[in-house]
Formats: structure tokens, C-alpha cells, sequence
């Protein structure tokens, strides 16, 4: 049975600019996302996850941006194709979203439980006194006592912030929760807490979640699914073991070399050299062709798809050495 | 290699409307020529002041700093000239730390240009050296900061701290703002240059795993005061305190079969002002006991090496 | 100070600094080139006066007096048959100097005050901004108008007036930007190397500030001219019979119903420039954008 409740199919996202030319930030990319499942969007700083995330709930800046190609199937209806009115149902409600930094995703000025309230009340017909009584439950359920319904944001550290934020972003139980470095600003253990919450309110409202993130950590924590992005592509994708145990593409074996202490007693890291290619200027054939320590003469000649090496578990990669990437 | 740098008890107190901020109490360690010293500890913890105090960028409140056996806490100006030389800083944020309406060159020269001394054709060539030596295209050497990534930014302010030949360098946080396949550039980087003129780091962060592949010997903060300290390996194997158990334990590590222990610590960490007696870590510790509240766990060596300030180290 | 290196060194990259960069989108907003434009018209033909108008502005012509303007007098004359063209070139001259230098001796020393605000703070800026807040509490031009009493007026005084009004605003548009730039680590920076105070204030906060100045020029430049326009309409600016805008607007009250060109003319050449400063200074504004504003 087909649970797929996200789909998304050749997405291609560029932003055309006056100063730089045009941004090729995604390419053709296509992902699923399957009911309770956590989706895990791995990449680097302008690899473009936060613009799929932005395309999918429809806030892209539109100019500069603009969604080429693509669809967005969600309750078979297609996102991209929607009015702003029937997104703006959706957005909060349906899919919600989760931003990086918690200073500046909450109104100063409001009242940390308002601005919870404010959300179930705009998306579920109730009055507003069981939008505030769900909002205190909210708060609870991250871990905040009530008392603090009627505090200001100022007057919460970062990591309760975050929590607030996430509060807000599950209030209407969304089917779908997009996490954008969800807890990069986070100090290391209240980074824990907040996951271990995350993990444990997915368990009791069955919320899929697509987790964009840098951090393979997080990663392997969170996600049951990945998929890594390269310079707008997906490089590769399969279930969080087969990235991590049967890493296939050598850009993400850049990625798990590059961590200090993967390999054990190393003298010296080994990074991927070079730097990611500028959006504007994209190679023509395969992205990471150029920082690759194993391209082979089929590289310079043809541009690679995405291979389904082992069922599920995908990778645009000619896997021209002999030996497959791995632990 | 001898002892370079240590501090006393140092202190750096400030005073803000709702009381006296303990950043930094009573803090004392020593570091040896050519060694790192990593300080791990998270947010108000007072990490990155007690670097700015020791390289005198903030005056101490209290406390003394050795440096090459000399009292060097309070320095007359032409002195203090003399220790900038020495004792450099690499920031964290490349974006913030380097001035926008200036070239590469220009950041990099003006250290020589503010010593005085140096001849253009000096200038010229060391600062092509430098370039050379962490890893900036000579190309570039026009450019100004914005027109590049964080990564060449960081290797700016790199370059810019090793200009006067420094023998010290506190290093803020250098990598934590760096996309994961440049940090490990960068840290390569670090480790080259350390190895190649003899170095002595303090390297500041919150990311263990950087910390632990980097240092020689690890610090843990916590609220301005030193928790715990040991040699790597040993601190990593055998954490003693409660706070290094459950920071190391927090950790999310890459490896999907890991199973985790975590240790889940209560609460919030208190803002560090007007804190009174008793151990700051204690209204968040499982173990905490009534004399934890009461009095100040000092910091008490139990192996060779190995200090902690706790009333009940583990295993005790 | 270090000069910019010009190196011949491999592959040159072409380095765009950030005001080349704002240059580029300043040249492409038209209302602001066309402000820029006006203005320069404006400047080459007063400076040009001479060329224009060799007899100069005070030859009087008592038969031709109160002419409109048509083929022989081009503006018309005024109430002592003087060409109305030749005073309004000449005239602005006096009006364009008087604004310019005096703009620039606001920037100059409002910079310095408020730079000197930021970066000692504490008991020197409660000092300075406090001792600028009581004149910045009289209203510009009663200041001006003040110290043109008591000093009398001509050309210095006007101008000295003019910019100690101007002084308090730029001091407290400076504090600002120069405060939060304070808090950048490239300052911490300059600190641990050991840099002067001097040096930070002017070769580090300075040039980072110089956006927020650039485009208090511009709009002063329009306020200063005004003022002393209207300083001069009181009789306490420029004297007669130097010609000067806002003279030129006094003495024509009384002929007002019947000879409206002698005030709309003049009136007209104090808005025109005005107006184009600011066109301009609205462009500049926008091209040195908070984007560029770390």
C-alpha cells in the first residue's frame, strides 16, 4: 500500500538576479516522503534544501525566484500549482514549518502563548478559548509549564525558544513538519533535549518530517530516510543505514572523512578539496566532478543520473573506482 | 617543552544592572609551548572571555597571568605592545571580523603597518608569504572580504594572526561557523601552521569532536569555572563530573548503530550573575546532594593530570 | 596608511569593492541620475556666469526696468533694471558655495564629535551629546538666525551659522552607525593588534560610516542652501548688492501682484536645486543599501 503522502518530482528552482545572473539553485529534484517517516535532507551551505523547503510551502521570493519545472504532490493536489488563498490553509495547518534561528521566528512584541493560539485558532474552527487551552497543552507537551503561556519571547533562553517554535508548528498536529537546522543555534545538550522531544511528540501524533540539516549527527539520530544534495541535485538517497553503512557517492564520503574523528587516529582530516560550484555557474556535466578524487574518463565525457544501486538506495555516480565507498 | 602562558585564579566579573556577571572565576591552568589547550563548555560558560582577558583584549578583574614566567596581568602600554606581538586571536565569525572596506592586502599588512618598520618590498613579500602559507591564491590579494566564501575569510584572519610572528594563539570558535568539508580545511590548516612554527593554541569551542581530534589537553567550563580537565584520551575515556558525562553523552554521534546513553540534564543553564556559594552545576545535577548546594567543590587533581571540582566524582 | 596594491600578479581578478558595486546600481536609477544631471547643469552655469553674463549682475538699467522675460533679457529684469539672469547665475554662485562649505564643515566636525561619542563613550559621550542636544533643541534656523544678529551678516557669518546648526544632526547621525559597527569583531580586531585609537576611528569605523555621511551631505547640502536663503531673505546673510537667491525673493515682496516672475524666478532656482539634491541623495540611499551596511 502507497503511503506516500509528499511527492515531490523534477523540482527546478532558479533565482534570476540582476547583479549575478541566474542561480540554479535546484535541479530536477525529486523526492518522497511516506506518513510517519523522517526525511532527511543533507547538504551544505547553498546546496539548495532550504529552497526546496521554501518551494514546497510556497515562500519562495518570487522575482527572483521562480519554480522552472516540477510538481509538488500533497493530497493529490499539486502545491506548485495552488492559489495563495488555498496555501495559506495548508501552511500551518497542514504543513508547517520550523525555521533555524528561534530569535527571529517569534514576534517580540506578542505574547509567547498568543502567538500559539493565534495559530490554531486561524486553521481549526474553535473558539478562542480552546485555541488557548490547546495552547498550553502545546506547551507542555515541549516541555514548558503553563505559567509561562503569558510570558515574552525575550524572556525565554534559545533552546525554549525553539521549543516554543516547534509548539507552534505542531498546535494543529500538521501532517507534514519541515525542519530547517531545527538545532544548529543550539548548545549541545539542549540540542539533545530538543530532539529527544521532537522524537518523542513524532512518536504520539505520527507527524512526517522532512529534517534539513548539515549536521550527519543529526542525521543518524533523527532520520530513517536521506537524501543528499550537491549543488541543487540529489547525489544520492536510500535509508539512513544505507547512507551511513553503504555510503555509494564520494561526496558524501567527503562528507563523513571531513568529520573529525571518523577515521580514527588520522594525522590529518581529509577534506574534500576545492569549493562547492557557484550556482550561477554550474558545471556542465557531473557537479562534483571537479573536488572528485575518483572520476574516471566516463566522467569528463557524460552526464550521470541517478543509479539505483541496491533496491531504494540511489546514487548519480559512475562508481568508477573498484571499491564502493563505505565505512 | 616548557610551561608558555598559565593564569592564577583569574577573574573577569562585569557589572550589569541586575548584579555582578561572574564570566570568568577563578580560573587556573597552565598551557606548554607548542601544546593545545582545548576549553569546551557551552553557552555562558565563559569561554571566549577568558580568552579575550588572557591576550588582554578585556582587562581581569582579579587573578594573575604568567606568561614565559613573567607576571604579565597588569602591563604598561609599551609592554602590552611588545605582548601583542606574541599573542594573537583568530575569530569565529568570518563574516564580522574582517573590515569591509579593505582589501586582503590591506588586512593583512596592517600589522606590519601599525609596528612600523618594515620597507614596502617587506611588506610585499611577507604578506605574499603568508598568503602562500594558508592557502589564499595570490590572485586574490586585491579582493575585499565579500567577494568571498567563509572559508577564504577564515584563512584572512588567519593570515592577519600570524603576520608578527606570534608564539600564542587563542582561538575563538575558528571553525564552528565553516560548512563541514571547509572545517576540515581549515582544522588541517591550523594544525599545519601549529606544527610548523611551534604554536601554542587555546582553542575555544563547543564541538567535542573537534576538540577532541585538536588538543593536547581539555578544559570544561561551566559558569565561569573550570569543571573538569585532563589529557584527551583521558578525558574522553573517563569523564569524571556530571556536566563533562552529560555533554560527552549529548553528543549526536554519525554512526546510525550507536546506541545512546543519554543523560538528559534537567533545566536550563543559569545566567552567571551574583551566583553565592555552592556548585553552579547543582540544580541540574542527578547526583546533587545538600552540601552540593552549600559548598564550592574546588578543583582537586585525582590521577596525574586529571582535576575535577566535584563532591562526588564518579567513582567516588 | 596603506594605498591600495596594485599588483601584476597572475590571473587579475576584477575586484569590486563595495562602493564600486554601489556606483553601479546608482548609475542605473534614472530619477537619481536625473537630479545628478539637473544639479551639474545647474553648478556649470553658475560657474560659468562670467562667460554667460560678462557685464556682471549689478549693471543697472533704470529704463528697462521691470521687464519680463523675453528675447533681450532672457529672465527679465528687476525692480533697478538689472538682468534677472545674470543675478540668478551670480547669485547662484553664493547660494550653491554657501550650502556646499557649509555641509562640509557640519560633516566635518559633527564626524569627528560623534565618532568621538561612540568610541570613548561613557562620561565623553554624555558630554558631547548632551552639550549638542541643547542646540539641537533651537530650531535650526533661529540659531541661525541668532548668531547672524549678533555677529551681523555676511558671507562668513552666514556660513558659520549655518553649519552650527547643522552639527547636531550629523553628530547623532554618526553616533549611531558608528556605535553598532563598535561591535564587530574586525574592531576587537584592530585592537589586538595593537592598532591606535585614532586609527580605529578613522581608517576602521570611518570608512564603514561613510554611506550614512555620503548621503547627509547630499540632503544637507538642500537644507544649508535653504537656510541661507532664508537668512538672506532676513536680511542677515549676504549683503546687498551681492545677489542671492533668497535676497532676490526679500526684495521682490513688495512688487509681488504685479510682477510675480521677480519671485517665482528666484523661488523657482532654490527649488529646482533642492529638489535635485535630493533626487540624488534618495538614489545614493538606496544604492548604498543596508545590504552594504554590515
Amino acid at each position: 500500500m502507497d503511503n506516500t503522502i509528499l511527492s515531490i518530482k523534477d523540482l527546478t528552482i532558479h533565482y534570476f538576479t540582476s547583479d549575478f545572473g541566474v542561480c540554479k539553485a535546484v535541479n530536477h529534484v525529486s523526492l518522497d516522503l511516506k506518513a510517519g517517516e523522517t526525511l532527511g535532507i543533507v547538504g551544505e551551505t547553498g546546496a539548495g534544501k532550504t529552497t526546496v523547503a521554501l518551494g514546497i510551502l510556497g515562500l519562495l521570493q518570487s522575482p527572483p525566484g521562480r519554480v522552472i519545472s516540477g510538481s509538488i504532490e500533497y493530497q493529490r493536489k499539486d502545491l506548485l500549482k495552488m492559489s495563495e488563498r488555498e496555501m495559506q490553509k495548508i501552511r500551518g495547518g497542514q504543513i508547517s514549518m520550523v525555521f533555524q534561528d528561534p530569535m527571529t521566528a517569534l514576534n517580540p512584541i506578542d505574547r509567547v502563548g498568543e502567538q500559539i493560539a493565534e495559530v490554531i485558532h486561524l486553521h481549526q474552527h474553535c473558539s478562542r478559548i480552546e485555541a488557548i487551552d490547546k495552547a498550553m497543552e502545546m506547551l507542555e507537551l515541549v516541555g514548558i509549564t503553563r505559567d509561562r503561556y503569558l510570558e515574552y519571547p525575550h524572556q525565554f533562553s534559545g533552546g525554549m525558544k525553539q521549543r516554543v517554535v516547534i509548539a507552534m508548528a505542531l498546535a494543529c498536529s500538521p501532517h507534514i513538519l519541515l525542519a530547517d537546522e531545527p538545532t544548529t543555534a543550539l548548545d549541545v545538550t539542549i540540542q539533545a533535549q530538543v530532539l529527544d522531544m521532537m522524537n518523542q511528540m513524532k512518536k504520539t501524533m505520527g507527524t512526517s518530517v522532512i529534517l534539513i540539516t548539515h549536521d550527519l549527527g543529526v542525521v543518524a539520530e533523527m532520520c530513517d530516510k536521506v537524501a543528499v544534495m550537491y549543488a541543487g541535485e540529489i547525489v544520492e538517497s536510500g535509508t539512513a543505514e544505507d547512507i551511513f553503512d553503504r555510503t555509494a557517492h564520494p561526496y558524501t564520503m567527503g562528507l563523513f572523512t571531513s568529520l573529525p574523528g571518523y577515521v580514527k587516529d588520522a594525522k590529518r582530516l581529509k577534506p574534500i578539496r576545492g569549493l562547492m560550484p557557484d550556482p550561477a555557474n554550474l558545471p556542465e556535466l557531473c557537479k562534483f566532478g571537479p573536488r572528485c578524487d575518483k572520476t574516471c574518463e566516463r566522467c569528463s565525457g557524460e552526464l550521470p543520473e541517478l543509479v539505483e544501486i541496491t533496491p531504494g538506495h540511489f546514487a548519480r555516480c559512475f562508481s568508477c573506482s573498484d571499491e564502493k565507498g563505505g565505512k | 617543552m616548557g610551561e608558555l602562558i598559565s593564569v592564577y585564579e583569574l577573574q573577569k566579573y562585569f557589572n550589569v544592572s541586575s548584579g555582578t556577571l561572574h564570566a570568568v572565576d577563578n580560573v587556573t591552568f597552565s598551557i606548554n609551548e607548542g601544546e593545545t589547550l582545548g576549553v569546551v563548555g557551552e553557552s555562558g560558560c565563559g569561554k571566549s572571555t577568558l580568552g579575550r582577558v588572557m591576550i588582554h583584549l578585556l582587562e581581569s578583574t582579579g587573578g594573575k597571568i604568567y606568561y614565559k614566567g613573567e607576571d604579565v596581568t597588569k602591563v604598561k602600554p609599551q609592554k602590552l605592545s611588545q605582548l601583542r606581538k606574541e599573542m594573537q586571536i583568530i575569530f569565529q565569525d568570518p563574516f564580522s571580523s574582517l573590515n569591509p572596506r579593505m582589501t586582503i592586502y590591506q588586512i593583512i599588512a596592517e600589522p606590519m603597518a601599525i609596528q612600523g618598520g618594515y620597507s614596502r618590498k617587506q611588506i610585499d613579500d611577507i604578506v605574499y608569504n603568508i598568503m602562500d602559507t594558508v592557502g589564499l591564491a595570490r590572485r586574490l590579494v586585491n579582493s575585499y572580504p565579500h567577494e568571498l566564501d567563509g572559508g577564504r575569510r577564515q584563512r584572512i584572519g588567519i593570515a592577519r594572526a600570524l603576520v608578527l610572528n606570534p608564539k600564542f594563539i587563542v582561538c575563538d570558535e575558528p571553525v564552528s561557523a565553516l560548512d563541514v568539508s571547509i572545517q576540515a580545511q581549515i582544522i588541517n590548516l591550523l594544525l599545519d601552521i601549529q606544527e610548523e612554527s611551534d604554536l601554542t593554541y587555546l582553542f575555544i569551542t563547543h564541538d567535542l569532536m573537534v576538540v577532541k581530534y585538536i588538543s593536547n589537553k581539555i578544559m570544561v567550563m561551566y559558569l565561569g569555572q573550570v569543571v573538569e580537565m585532563a589529557e584527551n584520551e583521558e578525558l574522553f575515556a573517563h569523564p569524571l563530573h556530571p556536566y563533562t558525562q552529560s555533554l560527552l553523552s549529548a553528543v549526536a554521534v554519525p554512526d546510525v548503530h550507536h546506541t545512546r546513553n543519554r543523560i538528559i540534564l534537567k533545566g536550563e543553564v543559569k545566567s552567571p550573575i551574583d551566583l553565592g556559594e555552592g556548585c553552579r552545576f547543582a540544580p541540574r545535577c542527578r547526583y546533587a546532594t545538600e552540601a552540593c548546594f552549600k559548598t564550592t567543590p574546588q578543583l582537586n587533581e585525582t590521577i596525574h593530570g586529571h582535576a575535577v571540582a566535584c563532591h562526588y566524582p564518579a567513582g567516588s | 596608511m596603506m594605498g591600495k596594491k596594485k599588483v601584476n600578479h597572475e590571473a587579475e581578478m576584477k575586484h569590486r569593492s563595495m562602493m564600486d558595486e554601489a556606483m553601479r546600481r546608482l548609475v542605473r536609477n534614472k530619477t537619481a541620475m536625473l537630479g545628478l544631471a539637473i544639479l551639474i547643469i545647474i553648478i556649470l552655469l553658475c560657474s560659468f556666469a562670467n562667460v554667460i553674463c560678462p557685464e556682471g549682475y549689478d549693471v543697472q538699467n533704470m529704463s528697462a526696468r521691470f521687464t519680463p522675460p523675453c528675447k533681450e533679457y532672457i529672465l527679465g529684469t528687476d525692480a533697478l533694471g538689472r538682468s534677472m539672469l545674470a543675478r540668478i547665475l551670480y547669485g547662484g554662485r553664493s547660494s550653491l558655495m554657501i550650502g556646499f562649505i557649509a555641509e562640509f564643515i557640519s560633516i566635518a566636525i559633527g564626524t569627528v564629535l560623534g565618532l568621538c561619542a561612540a568610541f570613548f563613550g561613557n562620561k565623553c559621550d554624555n558630554i558631547i551629546m548632551r552639550t549638542l542636544d541643547v542646540l539641537y533643541a533651537i530650531p535650526g534656523m533661529l540659531l541661525a538666525i541668532c548668531i547672524g544678529a549678533l555677529f551681523g551678516g555676511s558671507v562668513r557669518n552666514c556660513i558659520i551659522a549655518v553649519s552650527i546648526a547643522g552639527i547636531p544632526g550629523i553628530a547623532r547621525t554618526v553616533r549611531g552607525p558608528a556605535l553598532s559597527i563598535m561591535n564587530m569583531e574586525y574592531i576587537e580586531a584592530t585592537r589586538s593588534i595593537d592598532a591606535s585609537n585614532v586609527r580605529i576611528m578613522f581608517r576602521h569605523i570611518l570608512p564603514n560610516i561613510s554611506s550614512v555621511l555620503i548621503v547627509s551631505f547630499t540632503m544637507g547640502v538642500g537644507v544649508c542652501i535653504l537656510t541661507a536663503s532664508s537668512l538672506s531673505f532676513l536680511g542677515l546673510g549676504v549683503q546687498p548688492p551681492s545677489p542671492e537667491w533668497g535676497a532676490m525673493l526679500s526684495g521682490a515682496r513688495e512688487y509681488m501682484s504685479k510682477y510675480p516672475y521677480l519671485i517665482t524666478i528666484p523661488g523657482l532656482s532654490i527649488a529646482t536645486v533642492v529638489l535635485s539634491m535630493n533626487l540624488f541623495g534618495d538614489g545614493l540611499r538606496d544604492a548604498l543599501d543596508p545590504k552594504l551596511k554590515y
